[in-house]
């Protein structure tokens, strides 16, 4: 392959890959809530057995995460929902970290000659687990960090060592890195032969 | 392959523990993503009067609406992408500094793009501005980051590919 038939391919990919994100984010977006449920489900019973006495529920609402929890405030003071008489909930953007199905899609669609569809369900394989562990690691962002009362509350219920820290860590990874980077190398990998060869086109 | 992601990864993930230290974030991260936004509205006021900026914060003085840049927003992390990509590729160490220096520039320029347009985008519709932010923006920064280490990976010279089997004539 000569030096200008691989930039001219190189150039057709990204296109390929622009036209194709714009059909998948649409389609991404109208079926999210279906996309997202399996993953609230796992989430939910994950955090279930990790907080029994914290958390009580993840609910999708118009396109958004409900985390419900076990708790409530009453004069400045956390303590039981039944006895403070409501029930302290937050909200989480899934679509920050879905937005990779969508991504791995496009690069896929724009890049892939042989076995398209069966490269995008490995894909898809891969990625899900990881939107799940996203959801964890922000689950437990708006637990420990949501706000101080609840903070002091939780960090005396949990011993764990560094578990600020882990948290901390593994959800600003999720959000900034992880959705962004993990279809690219996705693609790398079941693309790799096109990489090599790019590498080797002088 | 094997062996590029597993550097690739211990780089990534060790980086971007260091970007997020406290005192990498008050000595470097902080003021970096202040100059980023100085020079977002020293751009804007090329051609709107009505922008003022403050630490990481640029604001129209017509409207009030503002903007912070937030870790995320400040390229930081694509620049961090690309280092780990190319370090762990074999290459020389010259080509490795070129690859990362113009990553910089050309990952700050496509940045400083998205930093303007969502400044304008917000002004405009929140709905759209959600979407540009929180979805295709970050998407469109890594799809520059991997632009970028293609290219690189074609001006590379064929001395790294002879290492490895050759599929074809």
């Amino acid at each position: 392959m000569s030096h200008e038939s691989a930039q001219f391919n190189l150039k057709k990919f990204f296109v390929a890959v622009i036209f194709w994100m714009s059909c998948s984010f649409v389609f991404w977006y109208l079926l999210h809530d279906l996309i997202i449920q399996p993953a609230i489900l796992i989430s939910s019973l994950t955090l279930e057995s990790i907080l029994p006495d914290v958390f009580d529920s993840l609910k999708l609402h118009k396109g958004n995460i409900v985390l419900i929890t076990e708790l409530g405030e009453l004069n400045g003071m956390i303590m039981s929902a039944k006895e403070a008489g409501n029930q302290i909930a937050y909200q989480i953007n899934p679509k920050v970290l879905s937005y990779s199905l969508p991504f791995i899609v496009s690069l896929l669609l724009a890049s892939s000659d042989e076995k398209t569809f069966n490269k995008i369900l490995i894909g898809i394989i891969i990625l899900y687990p990881i939107i799940v562990m996203g959801i964890l690691f922000q689950s437990m962002k708006e637990l420990f960090f949501g706000n101080a009362l609840m903070h002091d509350f939780i960090t005396q219920k949990v011993d764990f060592p560094l578990i600020n820290e882990i948290i901390a860590i593994g959800y600003q990874f999720n959000t900034l890195i992880i959705p962004a980077v993990t279809p690219i190398i996705i693609w790398s990998w079941l693309e790799n032969k096109k990489i090599s060869s790019i590498a080797k086109n002088k | 392959m094997l062996r590029f992601g597993t550097i690739f990864f211990v780089l990534l993930v060790s980086l971007f523990t260091i970007e997020l230290l406290n005192p990498v974030q008050v000595h470097v991260i902080t003021p970096f993503t202040s100059l980023i936004a100085d020079i977002s509205a020293t751009l804007i006021r090329l051609f709107d009067e009505n922008v003022i900026s403050y630490g990481k914060i640029i604001q129209s003085t017509e409207n009030g609406f503002a903007v912070s840049i937030e870790p995320g927003c400040n390229g930081v992390e694509a620049i961090i992408v690309l280092a780990a990509a190319v370090i762990a590729f074999p290459a020389s160490v010259k080509h490795k500094i070129y690859a990362i220096f113009f990553g910089f520039i050309f990952i700050q320029i496509f940045n400083l793009g998205r930093i303007i347009s969502l400044f304008y985008i917000g002004q405009w519709n929140i709905d759209i501005f959600e979407w540009a932010h929180l979805y295709i923006w970050p998407v469109v920064i890594m799809l520059d980051v991997l632009i970028v280490f293609l290219i690189w990976l074609r001006f590379l010279p064929k001395v790294h590919s002879q290492e490895e089997p050759q599929h074809e004539s």
